[in-house]
C-alpha cells in the first residue's frame, strides 16, 4: 500500500488549522439547524459509504447464535454508512430531537426509558424536529417529566407517542468534582456495573462479569473532592485500566464506557462529553483490585447482534434470510425469519433498499428464537439492515 | 513549559528537550500514531522516532508552531510505518479514511505538476471557507485519523452527523480542487 497522495497533501495543511482542531471545542452548541447540503428532492434516501470496497479489515467479529464452527472465519466490515430517512419514515424518537425549557436547550439521546424510571411531570413543552431532506421544521407538544435519581436540569424524559425518550441538556457545564456529579446523578442507582474488560473492550481483551457493584460506587462516592480534569487530549493509552461497559436507561446510554486507571483516573463518556476525574491512586487500586477479585471471566460481547445472509423471500410481514453462504458446509445454512414489525426495519423493504437476492446484514436487539421453539430462528427485534458483498471470505458493506 | 523554552533546549542540545516534548505532546503523538497503526508497540516506536526526528530538525529549524511541527512528524512517520506494515492489515479505520479521501485526488497521475505542498495549501484555503465544526471534524478525521465514534463523542454529534459532514466536505473539496485547476 502506498499512502494516497491526498493524505500526504492533508499533511501540509496550515499549522493554525491543526492547532485549532486540537483545542476543546465542545462548548460550541449543538445546532439542530445544520443543513445536510443540497439533497435532490427526488432522491429521498441517501446512502453514504466509503468509496471503495475493502478487504478483510474488520471491526466486529461475527458470532451469531453460538454456532460453533458452523461458520467460516468471517468478520463484518462496518463501513461509513448512514441513511437519511424521509420524515414519514422516521420513528417518533428520530423525528423530534430538541426542546427548550426556560432558555435551556435539550437534545434527544434517541433512547427509550421505562415508565418506572420516570418521576414528576414538569410541564408540557414544544418539541422540535427537522426534515433534513425538505429542510422543513416540525413542532409538537409533549409532556416533560423528571427522572428518578437524576436532576432535571441535566436529564429529562419526554413523552412521545406513549413512550418516554431521554433528553439531555446541551450545554457543556461539567461538575467541578466527582462529589458534584454524584449530587446531580445518583450513579449507583442509574448505572449498574456489570461487564468489564482489561484495557479497551476488543474481541482480544479479557472480559469479566462483576458479581456486585456496590463497593465500587461506595469507593467512588467517597472521592467527593476528586477534581474534574479538563484535558481533551487525555486517553487511557498505555495505562493499566479496567474498561466497564455501561448501559443506562435513565441517562439514555447504550454501551458507553467507564474507565478506572490504576494510576488515578476515573473517565467516562456517559454524559455525552468526556468526564475525567482524578480520584487518586488509592481509590483506583481499591476499585481495580475489588473488580478483579469479584468477577468471573466471560466471553466477548459484540456491540450489536447481527445475522448475515442472502434474502430469499420478502412478504409484507417478514424477510427470509439464508446464511448458508457463510457456512463451511452450505447444508448447515439456517433460514432466519425477520419480522417487519418495526418501522426501523420495514422501511428498508418499503424503500427497496433490501431486495430478494441481496446479501444483507440484519442488526437486531434481544434474542433469536431458538431452533426448538415454535417460531424457530425468528427475529422479532430487527432494527436495521445493510447490504453486504461476500467475497473471498469477507463480508463487506458496499457503497 | 512553554514551547519556545522547549525549542531553546533543542538549540542548546539539551536532552531535557525530549523529556519536555514527551510531557507536553507525548499523549497527542501517541494518539496519532495509535490511530494510524492500531498497535501499541509500533506506536511507541513511532513516537520515539518522532522525538529523534524533532531532535534532528531543531536546529536549524525554529518552528513557529511547535505542536503542529511535532504532530506533522508523528503523522508522517506513522504513515510510513503503515506502508511498511500494509500486508498485516492491522488498521481498518485508517485505511478506510485513506480510501475515502483518495477518491478526492487519486494519485500522482492526476495533476502531476502540482506539488503536495500546493495541494495542501489549497486544502487549507478550502477549509477556511468552511464552518468551524466542519473544518475541525475534517482535520480530526483525515489529519489525526480519529474514528467517527471518537469525533462524535468529542463534539457531541451523532455518528451519523459526523459521517454526513465528512461526506459533504469530501465532495465539496473535490469540486474546489477541480475549480482551482487541479485536474481530477
Amino acid at each position: 500500500m502506498k499512502t494516497p497522495r491526498i493524505i500526504n497533501s492533508v499533511g501540509h495543511i496550515d499549522d493554525d488549522l491543526i492547532t485549532a482542531a486540537t483545542e476543546n471545542k465542545k462548548k460550541s452548541k449543538f445546532s439542530p439547524w445544520l443543513k445536510w447540503g443540497s439533497i435532490a428532492a427526488c432522491f429521498a434516501v441517501i446512502v453514504i459509504a466509503g468509496t471503495a470496497l475493502f478487504p478483510s479489515l474488520l471491526k466486529e467479529k461475527e458470532d451469531p447464535q453460538k454456532t460453533g464452527d458452523r461458520y467460516k472465519d468471517y468478520y463484518i466490515h462496518t463501513s461509513e454508512s448512514a441513511i437519511i430517512w424521509p420524515w414519514e419514515y422516521k420513528t417518533a424518537f428520530e423525528k423530534y430531537t430538541s426542546l427548550t425549557i426556560n432558555d435551556v436547550e435539550y437534545s434527544s439521546k434517541g433512547n427509550a426509558v421505562s415508565e418506572s424510571l420516570v418521576s414528576d411531570k414538569i410541564g408540557t413543552y414544544t418539541i422540535v424536529g427537522y426534515d433534513e431532506i425538505t429542510d422543513k421544521k416540525y413542532t409538537a407538544n409533549a409532556e416533560v417529566y423528571s427522572l428518578h435519581n437524576v436532576i432535571a436540569d441535566q436529564f429529562i424524559a419526554v413523552k412521545i407517542e406513549d413512550n418516554y425518550c431521554v433528553f439531555k441538556n446541551n450545554e457543556y457545564n461539567p461538575p467541578h468534582t466527582l462529589g458534584e456529579l454524584f449530587e446531580q446523578v445518583d450513579l449507583s442507582k442509574v448505572i449498574e456495573l456489570n461487564r468489564f474488560s482489561e484495557s479497551d473492550s476488543t474481541p482480544d481483551s479479557k472480559h469479566y462479569l462483576l458479581n456486585d457493584d456496590e463497593y465500587i460506587w461506595e469507593v467512588l462516592s467517597e472521592c467527593k473532592e476528586a477534581p474534574f480534569i479538563d484535558d481533551q487530549n487525555w486517553y487511557a493509552g498505555d495505562r493499566n485500566y479496567l474498561s466497564f461497559t455501561i448501559t443506562s436507561e435513565a441517562l439514555g446510554d447504550y454501551k458507553v464506557a467507564m474507565y478506572v486507571t490504576e494510576d488515578e483516573y476515573f473517565w467516562t463518556n456517559a454524559f455525552s462529553w468526556q468526564y475525567l476525574f482524578d480520584i487518586g491512586e488509592d481509590a483506583a487500586v481499591k476499585i481495580i483490585t475489588y473488580a478483579k477479585e469479584n468477577s468471573a471471566e466471560t466471553d466477548y460481547e459484540p456491540y450489536t447482534n447481527s445475522v448475515v445472509g442472502e434474502v430469499v423471500e420478502i412478504t409484507d410481514e417478514y424477510i427470509l434470510l439464508n446464511d448458508s453462504i457463510l457456512c463451511n458446509d452450505p447444508a448447515d445454512g439456517i433460514i432466519y425469519k425477520i419480522l417487519l414489525n418495526d418501522l426501523r426495519i420495514s422501511r428498508y423493504v418499503e424503500h427497496g433498499i433490501i431486495e430478494v437476492g441481496n446479501n444483507v446484514q440484519i442488526i437486531y436487539e434481544g434474542e433469536i428464537y431458538p431452533a426448538n421453539a415454535n417460531d424457530a430462528n425468528t427475529i422479532n427485534s430487527a432494527v436495521s439492515a445493510s447490504k453486504v458483498i461476500i467475497s473471498e471470505g469477507d463480508v463487506l458493506i458496499p457503497e | 513549559m512553554e514551547d519556545q523554552q522547549i525549542i531553546d533546549l533543542y538549540f542548546d542540545r539539551n536532552e531535557q528537550a525530549i523529556t519536555e516534548t514527551n510531557v507536553k505532546y507525548g499523549k497527542l503523538c501517541h494518539s496519532i500514531a495509535y490511530n494510524i497503526l492500531s498497535n501499541r508497540e509500533d506506536s511507541e516506536e513511532c513516537v520515539n522516532d518522532t522525538y529523534i526526528g524533532v531532535w534532528n530538525a531543531i536546529p536549524p529549524t525554529r518552528p513557529d508552531n511547535f505542536m503542529a511541527f511535532v504532530c506533522r512528524i508523528a503523522r508522517n512517520l506513522s504513515l510510513k510505518r503503515l506502508e511498511f506494515l500494509k500486508r498485516e492489515k492491522r488498521s481498518a479505520d485508517v485505511i478506510l479514511s485513506l480510501d475515502e479521501l483518495s477518491a478526492v485526488l487519486p494519485d500522482e497521475r492526476y495533476a502531476p505538476d502540482v506539488s503536495d505542498e500546493d495541494v495542501g495549501r489549497l486544502i487549507s484555503q478550502f477549509l477556511r471557507t468552511q464552518k468551524e465544526d466542519v473544518r475541525n471534524v475534517f482535520i480530526r478525521k483525515y489529519y489525526f485519523f480519529d474514528s467517527v465514534k471518537e469525533i462524535a463523542e468529542h463534539y457531541s454529534f451523532t455518528e451519523s452527523k459526523v459521517k454526513n459532514m465528512l461526506f459533504y466536505t469530501r465532495n465539496k473539496l473535490k469540486d474546489y480542487l477541480i475549480k482551482e485547476g487541479v485536474e481530477i
